[in-house]
């Protein structure tokens, strides 16, 4: 009894882990741009298609390949945002460039998922990733060696983004344009120096995420890998969207819920229940404290 | 026109009188005068006209997805919210008509008249949570519906059917009249022709209430809101009840269109209203144009059409490949994802190019080339104001 609780506990800290990396994507793009857009999503899905170009089609050692799909991810976001986005927002004025850019990337989505479809088909594919479906055993405990990874990975990349955020001239930069931009300029502080490196951190954490959603034990790699991507927006939303310790926290309290439900939740709450359970909280929260649970003070609905 | 005059005092009675008449004139023009007259002659005509049952569909299908998007067009043009959650609207109004138009068997208003009032107070219950947040919690809330109104749909089974669905035949009759077997002057028709005829009438109605709708003071506030929050408060308007109408009114229509999805196909299943069909919605509205009144119809046109034609006429389209689930060594854009693909390339370009979408695009076009025709009328409006 205590066994499953605890295995299933992992199994959320781990789904979490992978909430908190998209969100974080999220929140990084949209301190980088200004505006709230879904690429992260087909970063997700391009991230682990281009892995799987790599490493299976290639034959790249798989660590290097990862390190190969972010790049190229990064490439491709730095494209769409000089030629796209500028663009757009040097033609219309704030409210409709917001507006135009979110549409845009939805567009781009339908794209990216197109393309995957049309390079390496529909079927689900197996990544060839070094975890498969093996399980550590701790006593009764089973854990697949995949989440194990997912915790350090995670781990890992947030401690850099930590890191990269307070105690980097970029990242001192990177929030200064969040906070104000205005001042940021006359401060000197380039957008064109911080934006390459907001998009790799985005890129980075979408494609890591992606990854490890792809591998067997996540179910394998599959062109709708992009939605799976959405369902971490309830988490942006309970960590407050700016914040960084947030989106983890955020993250961690639905994967640990969504499982508990997976595992725990009564037959009369019908199917699809731990699915639709995080948007459930979502909207309470909503309901309740708009700025989410874990916003700053001076928080403004923007 | 007459003009400010300028003797000193400040005289603008009447000034702007010939303005304002043109403003508030339901057509702007005998283009659209004519044209709407003409569309609405053809709703009738067509389905008696022809029995092709592939034109016939998609011309059902472009009926039921318009008259949802002329509704979201409202919400997401006219009042500048963002609302990708339509198809929880859809779904609303397809499980109402299943209710009574085919368990209860009720005749057509009768079960209509449900979907729209359900349909409205649905949007009406949104509302108040949509609009106290803004950007990207709205966005996110209405992602939100989607999957909150699939959970309650497949676990409903009553209804539903749950996730397999249910086939769902709906009562099409009006006192006598039968739109599923129609009678007229001793001729039958069809079932297709009958709900194309029903559902085109629906597409007229709406099109024409939003139209006018935006000509009325509740619409000039919602565009008011949309452009000026601030000025438009301080101008006296209540921003709360003009964007609850502007919701009710986008529901209510979404449930219209999801009650005649249910009487195009004749089988409802939760899994229909999914995120894909609310990013369809998204695309709809802002490739045919944003706030125009033609934008939805002409948006629906389009990329309902796309992937019926594509699939028809695949083999003279390169890059294409019949679709299969194993990659055969070629590269090719499956027939299923080239729809996908030219909405994407069609979202992109528009957003990037065009934000006023295929709508202004036609117009520009239809001033082309009908230009020595204005030439002429110019001249001659000239010469009458001399005489």
């Amino acid at each position: 009894m205590m066994d499953t609780f605890v295995q299933i506990l992992i199994s959320g800290i781990a789904l979490g882990f992978l909430y908190a990396l998209v969100s974080l994507s999220f929140v990084v793009l949209l301190k980088a741009t200004g505006h709230f857009n879904l690429l992260p999503g087909s970063f997700v899905l391009l991230g682990a298609y281009a892995l799987f170009q790599f490493h299976k089609n290639f034959g790249i050692e798989f660590w290097i390949s990862l390190l190969l799909a972010i790049l190229v991810v990064t490439a491709l976001g730095l494209a769409i945002q000089y030629v796209i986005f500028q663009r757009i927002e040097r033609t219309a004025d704030q409210h409709a460039a917001g507006l135009a850019i979110l549409l845009v990337s939805i567009g781009l989505l339908s794209l990216s998922q197109a393309t995957a479809v049309s390079s390496w088909g529909a079927e689900v594919l197996l990544l060839g990733d070094p975890w498969g479906l093996s399980t550590l055993r701790l006593g009764a405990i089973n854990i697949p060696v995949r989440d194990i990874w997912v915790i350090i990975l995670s781990v890992v990349v947030l401690l850099v983004f930590w890191l990269v955020i307070q105690h980097t001239r970029v990242g001192v930069g990177m929030r200064a344009l969040a906070s104000d931009s205005q001042a940021a300029y006359v401060q000197g502080i380039s957008p064109r120096k911080v934006a390459p490196v907001a998009w790799l951190m985005s890129a980075a954490a979408a494609v890591i995420a992606g990854v490890l959603m792809a591998t067997e034990a996540g179910g394998g790699l599959r062109p709708t890998l992009d939605v799976v991507a959405f369902t971490a927006l309830p988490a942006l939303i309970l960590g407050g969207i700016r914040s960084l310790p947030g989106c983890v926290a955020g993250g961690l309290v639905l994967g640990v819920l969504q499982q508990l439900a997976n595992g725990y939740a009564p037959a009369a709450l019908g199917q699809q229940f731990a699915t639709v359970l995080p948007w459930i909280i979502m909207i309470v929260v909503l309901l309740v404290r708009p700025s989410g649970l874990f916003a700053t003070r001076e928080f403004r609905r923007a | 026109m007459a003009t400010v005059a300028s003797t000193g005092t400040l005289r603008t009675k009447g000034a702007f009188d010939e303005r304002i008449r043109r403003e508030v004139r339901v057509f702007q023009s005998p283009v659209t005068r004519y044209g709407a007259v003409l569309l609405t002659v053809l709703a009738v005509v067509l389905p008696l006209s022809t029995a092709d049952s592939f034109l016939l569909s998609l011309g059902i299908t472009v009926g039921f997805f318009s008259i949802a998007a002329i509704g979201l067009n409202v919400l997401n043009g006219y009042a500048g919210q963002i609302n990708m959650g339509q198809p929880f609207f859809l779904a609303i109004g397809a499980y109402t008509a299943v209710g009574f138009g085919s368990i209860m068997n009720l005749p057509l208003p009768v079960w209509l008249l449900a979907v729209v009032v359900i349909g409205a107070v649905s949007g009406m219950l949104v509302a108040p949570l949509a609009l106290r947040l803004k950007g990207v919690y709205q966005i996110v809330l209405s992602l939100g519906l989607i999957f909150i109104g699939q959970y309650i749909f497949v676990n409903w089974t009553d209804l539903t059917g749950g996730v397999s669905g249910r086939k769902a035949p709906l009562n099409l009759s009006v006192g006598t009249l039968d739109f599923a077997a129609l009678q007229l002057g001793g001729m039958g028709y069809s079932y297709q022709q009958g709900l194309f005829m029903l559902v085109w009438l629906f597409v007229a109605l709406c099109m024409f209430l939003v139209h006018l709708l935006m000509k009325s003071p509740g619409g000039r506030h919602i565009v008011a809101l949309r452009d000026a929050e601030l000025a438009a408060r301080v101008a006296g308007i209540n921003p709360a009840r003009s964007m609850f109408g502007a919701y009710a009114i986008s529901s209510a229509m979404g449930a219209l269109g999801g009650a005649f999805y249910v009487a195009q196909l004749r089988f409802v299943s939760p899994e229909q209203f999914n995120l894909g069909m609310g990013l369809t919605f998204i695309i709809i509205v802002t490739v045919g144009g944003l706030a125009t009144a033609w934008g939805p119809v002409v948006g629906s046109l389009v990329i309902c059409a796309i992937p019926v034609l594509a699939s028809r006429y695949a083999e003279y389209i390169p890059f294409l490949k019949a679709n299969s689930s194993t990659p055969d060594g070629t590269w090719g854009i499956p027939v299923g994802q080239f729809p996908v693909v030219v909405y994407g390339v069609l979202l992109v370009l528009i957003l990037m190019f065009e934000p006023r979408g295929l709508t202004h695009l036609i117009k520009v076009f239809a001033l082309w080339a009908t230009r020595p025709l204005h030439r002429r009328s110019a001249v001659a409006g000239t010469t009458e104001g001399n005489a």
